[in-house]
């Protein structure tokens, strides 16, 4: 049977895995069979840019389950997560079970390894954590989308730029408009960051002395900005700067480590 | 205990700052009682004991607590065994994030669209003091900041879009119930109401519902304060 190599996740310790069987089961075959498996979106030469993938990604690394599989998956067919009757992504697979939507893994993870380094805290320490998914929701969008849309673009795959380009074209119309009037918008951007600058000055992370998953939901809107190539969308000096490039640092520099567009 | 706070006019006896209400809904939350005191805030000497120069102040035997952060803060410690402000170190750090979310709105779209009502309820002794600090910081008259109150309005509301998200999901910011991230929030919403006839909620914004339930906490304690029904 040939199976797509976007369906092989190699594990940490080099045993690999096949999943998703061509009736869209979910199926593992591998006989070091991983805890833990994310399905995240593919960009060019292997940049992963999705916000929401990165966020669920350094949950993972706080929770010290290092040992997990990486599917890549395009833009335009999502078919290896055909097993979740749903197109969204990232998808998580923990055994034989999955979980979609950032928020809901970061919740699964809280909840399937209390043992671990604690994501929220505690309840409501999660409850105000969900206040600032959304408040990083409206940052990101249309906040930050307005500003490197055309730079994400870029970092699409070819071969899904078509799909790409008509599925935002109906939400944020031509791209081409996005090239130009940055330096304006940045303005006001950088502006509506300041509760987080403000935080920033009283401590090292929104979680306190150590990052909790908090910091990474707006990690993640940056490490997009960073990984088309748009990290000066934070400047020089930016306290918000110093903070991510603590979180650069964290888990041996996972994520500084991690394939971004050269501008 | 005492709690020093900014003086309003002679229809509000007590006082209606957001740093102020913060607090007297925290020492709701945690069962104390307190004696409030408003004091006029352009004589500083009344309250120099604190060694600063801002309200309120919590005094509790030979504590003297200035700020409204370290107040909670001091609250949450020294009444450990009284329900939690914050639950959870992580939650209280957040807690700091929300408090710079309120200032934010506070100073760029509430004081302008109210701070010329707020004058007119400030305490008589005030009035000067108030109007020159306010329009130094505004760097325009009273009168001229509430010219854009339409516009500042709609960037108001869009300011509220992610606690209108989240109130999709759970009843209070603090999760099914509250504490003191919702009283943050909440404080500057009842000086608005406390000040302004202005409306600044619609009725069918899921923000108005959290505020009418922040309002009948603790047996209405905000909802029985003067001010405006809006």
């Amino acid at each position: 049977m040939d199976w797509p190599a976007s369906n092989l996740a190699t594990t940490c310790d080099g045993g690999t895995a096949m999943l998703a069987g061509h009736d869209g089961k979910l199926i593992f075959t591998s006989e070091k069979r991983m805890a833990i498996t994310v399905f995240e979106l593919d960009g060019i030469d292997e940049v992963r840019f999705s916000p929401f993938c990165w966020r669920t990604l350094m949950a993972l690394k706080h929770k010290g389950l290092d040992d997990f599989g990486r599917v890549p998956v395009s833009f335009r067919d999502r078919s290896p997560i055909a097993f979740s009757n749903q197109d969204r992504i990232p998808v998580l697979v923990d055994g034989d079970h999955w979980v979609n939507d950032s928020w809901e893994i970061a919740c699964y993870l809280e909840d399937a390894y209390p043992d671990r380094p604690t994501l929220f805290g505690g309840e409501m320490g999660r409850a105000e954590a969900l206040f600032i998914n959304a408040w990083t929701q409206q940052i990101q969008n249309p906040g930050l989308i307005n500003i490197i849309l055309w730079d994400a673009f870029q970092a699409v795959d070819p071969a899904d730029r078509d799909w790409w380009r008509e599925d935002r074209e109906k939400r944020y119309g031509s791209l081409e408009i996005y090239q130009n009037g940055k330096d304006e918008k940045l303005v006001s951007w950088r502006q509506s960051l300041e509760p987080m600058r403000v935080t920033l000055g009283e401590q090292q992370y929104l979680g306190g002395e150590t990052p909790a998953y908090a910091d990474y939901i707006v990690f993640g809107t940056i490490q997009f900005a960073r990984c088309v190539g748009q990290y000066d969308v934070l400047e020089p000096g930016d306290p918000i700067r110093d903070w991510c490039e603590r979180l650069l640092d964290m888990f041996d520099g996972f994520a500084r480590q991690a394939p971004t567009v050269t501008t | 205990m005492k709690l020093y706070e900014a003086a309003g006019d002679e229809r509000r006896p007590f006082s209606n700052r957001p740093y102020s209400w913060r607090i007297v809904m925290a020492l709701a939350h945690k069962g104390l009682s307190v004696e409030r005191i408003a004091l006029p805030i352009s004589d500083k000497s009344r309250f120099a004991f604190s060694g600063q120069a801002l309200l309120p102040v919590l005094v509790d035997d030979d504590a003297v607590v200035p700020d409204s952060w370290s107040i909670a803060c001091y609250l949450e410690e020294t009444y450990a065994d009284a329900p939690p402000l914050f639950g959870d170190p992580v939650a209280r750090a957040q807690a700091r994030f929300i408090h710079a979310w309120g200032d934010q709105w506070q100073a760029g779209e509430l004081v302008p669209m109210l701070v010329h009502d707020a004058w007119q309820h400030s305490h008589p002794e005030d009035r000067d003091y108030f109007r020159t600090t306010r329009e130094a910081r505004l760097g325009c008259t009273l009168e001229e900041a509430i010219s854009q109150r339409g516009v500042t309005l709609t960037r108001f509301r869009t300011k509220f879009q992610p606690l209108r998200t989240m109130l999709r999901a759970q009843l209070f910011i603090c999760g099914r119930r509250p504490a003191y991230a919702d009283y943050i929030a909440f404080s500057h919403l009842q000086w608005a109401r406390s000040v302004s006839p202005y409306r600044l909620l619609n009725p069918d914004d899921p923000v108005f519902g959290w505020r009418e339930r922040m309002l009948d906490l603790f047996d209405g304690l905000a909802r029985k304060q003067p001010g405006y029904d809006v």
